[in-house]
Order: structure tokens, then C-alpha cells, then sequence
């Protein structure tokens, strides 16, 4: 693997806590890396300590195969970070984007024209003599981000750049940071919140809690599998209904729900599971007649519960006789069943929409001979067993 | 007789060449006690100022302590180091101007010292991180501190100057007000009022208060053209 930073086993503590514990990780060159993960997961301190601005309490970093140590400050050089809040130096826009040059001391007319060439690709010439603190939001932003690439860094760090932008600012800033990144082959390094924005601009995501990664892996990848609860819940997922795999062949699994019903899935997995479907996954119909013929193995009787509008989607909370589901389907799909609460319909989902993970929180039950809440729920509800293809 | 005092002072500056020798001198003595204090107190509150260090709120804590220290209290101290029996007696240096610099370079120091850890600490410490981030080491991340903290440094030199160019416990004391030596405007002013002549007096007043206010203006100017670029 052709890394181009590395970390092992770094740590690095805030009064007493500890704030960052990475085992491992290679940062590949030329990929975005998405890092996300909720407030004090320890996405900030690991871009601070990649960037060098902080110093781990124990760990090693790698730069190009070797170690930083002593040489960080010239490492430094070949990176550039991007932060929430864009903090301009005092002087003009143009003095800005020229700040990361003068500091590599070089040429005057290289300065310039350097500094020239990146305001023009990012739409700053118009601004160049402007007041860098009397600008807006998302042009702030942008001279922050011309500042950082003006020096060509081969790492560009950028902690969450976008959070503070209205939504124009935020999607005129990724086209800018799409087209330098892709010009200059830049391995980018990006902390965001946003799932979207890692899915839009990340070859890979790692999500982060307590100072560690959880998972780490293709973005698509990712997001479809989380590793576990945490990460399920973390990148959006709705639906986690625990249960336990009774039947498991090649590519093909039941699973049999604590709070009644089946569910089929391509996920392999064995014992105790937690089952989760996207809220997106799941579609909507009217209930099928005996006979007919559906290719979607996971059928579910349901009851509309509540539809709420959520912004594009509207979110769709079902009964299905047990446990809830959540669907999120567009307007004409609300248009065309009629969906209002109190109603009869069928949910659907694909066996590939079932990701399995281990059910961390699942206690056996302390009283032999007594069954889980669960399974007692799950038998009063025997009646919303999911219809099964066979 | 403020009146009075204000026509004798143009007066006196338009005739009288001793007048203008102690405002020049007061001038030249303060200045270069700032001179030093800013040579001395900048690098070091940089230096206080960004860097966390154990002992740090201990250091501020005598930094502030500092600014409030008596001119009459540090004249003496001075005195003391350099009177013929003192440490550095065999440098001859009491009753000269040299003395009255170094005098006044310890009043200045702690305020210009004081003020630039402020200054310095009112930072966001992202703005130094957004410098180290582009690159920027350590002294460049310090130059990076000194350029935002700019309004403040001017506030520094205008409080130290303020502070030294009307103190008279010190310069007196270690200077010894001699006609064309070391006499300055302060020491000037008490030795007119206690010979009676009180609107001489008032008039050096009055040139001292129009050379503190002059200084201030143009220090407020540099201060509003820093806060503005």
C-alpha cells in the first residue's frame, strides 16, 4: 500500500482523558478520507497530531515511509489545514493566499503569481485587495481554502470547512475543493459530520468514538455495512431490530426477530444479531394478494403509524405488528397509496437491505426458564410474521 | 493664570533654548526607556503569551505586580545599584541619563510586558494552529502572533510611555535634576514650584501635557490604521 502518512499506536491525553487512541492508520496517497464521528470523538485532535501542529503524548508518525520526528517542521510544509472557522490574518485577501508562500520564502514574483493563479481558480481575483475579515461566510471560506492550496500541499487537512456555510456557500465550496483536489492530486484528509458530504467527496470513511476508529473502509462500503450498533446509528441507519440467525447457508440467512417475524438477508452472521435496514431500503405497497408473485423475500404486514414531511422524503412510521419500522419514501409514493395513519399496507425490502451486526448489548436473561421481553412480544405478535418466499 | 501660563509656555518656546534642551531630553529619555522596554517586554510577552508553561500564571501574576511598582520604590532600587557602594558603583553611572533610562525602563517594562501576554493571549489559539498548519515554525508562528496582536502592541507603547514621561520619583532620584544635564520636564516642573514660580511651572506643565497628549494622538492613529488593515 502506497502509504503517505501512517499512525501507530498514537495516544494523546487532555487533562487526564484520553482524547485520542489510534491503533493503526494509513492514509493513502491521493484518496479522501472522510473522518467522522460524533463531538469529541477525537477527529480534531488526530488531524491536529497528523498535521503536526500537536504532539502526540505516545505513538509514531510516518511521513512517505519515515519517521517525522525531529524533521515535523519541514514535513509541515508539505501540508496545509483548512479549518471550521477560517481565520484570515490581518491584510488583504491577496495577503492571505500569499501567507503559506512567504512563509517557504520564496521568490517575490512566485509569490504573486502563484497567489494570482489560485484567486483566479477560485473565483477570488475580484476580491484580491479586499479586507480578508470583512468578508462572508463562504467567500472567507473560499480564502481560506485558496490559502491553504496556493502552497500545492501533498497533504491537505479540512476540519469540517463546510459546517458553518448556507447551503449555496457549502455546495460552491465542494466544487472548488473537487476541482483542486483533482488538479493538484491531493491527498485530503476530511473531518465532516455530514454522511453526504463523506459519501460525495470520500474514497474512504472512518468513524471515530471515545479517540478511536471503529471502522475504516471504502466509503459505499461503509455506509452499507457498518461494523457494529455504534456505527449503525451513527451513519443514519433506522432500523436495528435484534433477533437471532436460526438458519445460515451460503449468501443466505434467517433470522428470526425478538419481537417476532423473519427476516431473510444475504448477510452471514451467526447467534445473537442486531438486523438493520435503511429507512431508505424499505418501500411501500399495497397489500399483495395471495399468490402474487414479488421478488423482495422480506414482505411485512404493516399499519401506517404517523407520516411526517422531513424535507424531500417524507418519514413513515410503521407498526408492523411487534416493532416499529421506518420508512422514508418521496411525495408521489404518499400520493399513490394515500398513506395516512391507521392504514393497511406492505413493506418490502430487499434480502441485500439486511446488514447484520453483533447485538454488543444483548444479556442473557438472568432467570433460567424466563424468557426476554422480547420473545414474549414477539409471540402476542406471532400475527406479523414477515411472509417468507417458500 | 491658565491663560497666562499657556502665552508664557508659547513664550517660552519660542525664546527660551533651555526649555526646548529639557523637553528634548525628557523626550530622548523616555523614548529610549521605551525603546529598550519594547525590545525587551515584546519578545518576552510573546513568548508568556503562547506558550503554556507550568510556572506561567505565576510569571503573569508578577508581571502584573510589576505595573504597579512606585517610581520613588524603583528610583531607590536604582540608587542603591548604582551609588558608589552599590554593585555596579564603579560604572559611574548615577546621576546620568543613562541612569534615568534605566530607571524608567523598569516602570515601562512591566506594562509593555504585561500588555503583549495580553494581547498575545486574547489570540484564539486556532489562529496560531491555522499558522502552524500552513507551515509556519516557531518563529514564524510568533511573527504570525505579533501581527494580529498589533493593536495592542501600540496600546502597550503608548501606556508605557504615558507611564515614564510624567513619573518624577525616579528620575529624580537617580538623575539628580542638574540644570543641562539631567533635568527633564517633571523634575523641572517641581523645581519651579518649590523656587515659587508657579507660572513657569504651569507652562512646562502645559508642554508636557500637550507632549503626552500628542504622543497619545498619534499612537490612537496607529492604533485605528492597525485595527483597520
Amino acid at each position: 500500500m502506497n502509504a503517505i502518512l501512517e499512525v501507530q499506536r498514537v495516544k494523546r491525553r487532555y487533562n487526564g482523558g484520553m482524547a485520542l487512541a489510534v491503533e493503526h492508520l494509513a492514509v493513502r496517497r491521493g484518496e479522501t478520507l472522510c473522518l467522522m464521528g460524533p463531538n469529541g470523538a477525537g477527529k480534531s485532535t488526530l488531524v491536529r497530531v497528523l498535521n503536526l501542529v500537536e504532539e502526540p503524548d505516545e505513538g509514531r508518525i510516518s511521513f512517505k515511509g519515515s519517521a517525522v520526528g525531529a524533521r515535523a517542521g519541514n514535513v509541515r510544509r508539505s501540508m496545509a489545514g483548512v479549518f471550521q472557522r477560517p481565520y484570515l490574518f490581518r491584510g488583504s485577501v491577496a495577503d492571505n493566499v500569499a501567507y503559506g508562500l512567504r512563509l517557504r520564502r520564496l521568490d517575490r514574483r512566485e509569490v504573486e503569481r502563484r497567489a494570482a493563479g489560485t484567486m483566479e481558480l477560485l473565483g477570488l481575483t475580484a476580491l484580491a485587495d479586499h479586507d480578508a475579515r470583512r468578508l462572508s461566510g463562504g467567500e472567507a471560506q473560499r480564502v481560506a481554502l485558496a490559502r491553504a492550496i496556493a502552497v500545492r500541499p501533498e497533504v491537505l487537512f479540512l476540519d469540517e470547512p463546510a459546517a458553518n456555510l448556507d447551503p449555496h456557500a457549502r455546495v460552491s465550496f465542494h466544487a472548488d475543493l473537487r476541482r483542486v483536489a483533482s488538479r493538484d492530486d491531493t491527498t485530503v484528509i476530511y473531518v465532516t459530520h455530514s454522511i453526504e458530504e463523506a459519501l460525495a467527496t470520500g474514497d474512504r470513511i472512518a468513524i471515530m468514538r471515545g479517540g478511536a476508529i471503529r471502522q475504516l473502509g471504502d466509503a459505499a462500503d461503509v455506509f452499507h455495512h457498518p461494523a457494529d450498533r455504534f456505527c449503525a446509528r451513527f451513519l443514519g441507519c433506522e432500523n436495528l431490530l435484534p433477533g437471532r440467525v436460526r438458519e445460515s447457508a451460503a449468501g443466505a440467512a434467517m433470522v428470526e426477530l425478538d419481537r417476532g417475524g423473519r427476516l431473510y438477508t444475504t448477510a452471514g452472521r451467526q447467534g445473537r444479531v442486531l438486523a438493520c435496514i435503511r429507512s431508505e431500503e424499505v418501500t411501500l405497497h399495497h397489500p399483495s394478494l395471495p399468490g402474487e408473485l414479488s421478488r423482495t423475500a422480506n414482505r411485512l404486514a404493516a399499519v401506517v403509524r404517523q407520516v411526517v414531511a422531513t424535507g424531500p422524503l417524507h418519514e413513515v412510521l410503521l407498526d408492523c405488528a411487534g416493532f416499529e419500522l421506518k420508512a422514508r419514501v418521496a411525495r408521489p409514493v404518499i400520493l399513490d397509496l394515500g398513506l395516512e395513519p391507521g392504514q393497511a399496507l406492505e413493506a418490502r425490502f430487499d434480502e441485500s437491505a439486511v446488514h447484520l451486526v453483533a447485538d454488543d448489548e444483548w444479556q442473557e436473561p438472568e432467570a433460567p426458564g424466563r424468557c426476554s421481553r422480547g420473545v414474549l412480544l414477539g409471540e402476542a405478535f406471532a400475527g406479523g410474521e414477515v411472509r417468507s418466499r417458500d | 493664570m491658565i491663560g497666562e501660563s499657556i502665552r508664557q509656555a508659547v513664550e517660552l518656546l519660542l525664546t527660551d533654548g533651555e526649555v526646548w534642551s529639557i523637553i528634548l531630553r525628557s523626550l530622548q529619555v523616555s523614548g529610549l526607556a521605551v525603546l529598550f522596554g519594547c525590545l525587551l517586554g515584546i519578545p518576552l510577552g510573546v513568548l508568556v503569551g503562547i506558550h503554556r508553561f507550568r510556572a506561567r500564571g505565576a510569571v503573569v501574576a508578577v508581571i502584573n505586580t510589576g505595573m504597579a511598582l512606585p517610581p520613588v520604590v524603583v528610583g531607590l532600587f536604582i540608587f542603591m545599584l548604582l551609588s558608589r557602594s552599590g554593585p555596579f558603583g564603579s560604572l559611574h553611572l548615577l546621576y546620568t541619563k543613562q541612569a534615568m533610562v534605566a530607571a524608567q525602563l523598569v516602570l515601562a517594562l512591566p506594562l509593555i510586558l504585561g500588555i503583549t501576554v495580553s494581547g498575545i493571549g486574547a489570540i484564539p489559539r486556532e489562529v496560531l494552529d491555522q499558522a502552524r498548519s500552513l507551515g509556519a515554525s516557531r518563529w514564524q508562528t510568533a511573527m504570525a502572533a505579533l501581527g494580529e496582536a498589533r493593536p495592542m502592541l501600540i496600546v502597550a507603547v503608548i501606556a508605557g510611555f504615558g507611564r515614564i514621561i510624567a513619573e518624577v520619583g525616579a528620575v529624580m532620584i537617580v538623575g539628580g535634576n542638574f540644570h543641562g544635564d539631567t533635568q527633564v520636564m517633571t523634575t523641572a516642573i517641581m523645581e519651579e514650584v518649590r523656587k515659587g514660580n508657579f507660572s513657569l511651572a504651569l507652562a512646562l506643565g502645559v508642554i508636557l501635557l500637550t507632549i503626552a497628549f500628542s504622543a497619545n494622538g498619534v499612537m490612537a492613529r496607529l492604533e485605528q490604521r492597525a485595527m483597520a488593515s
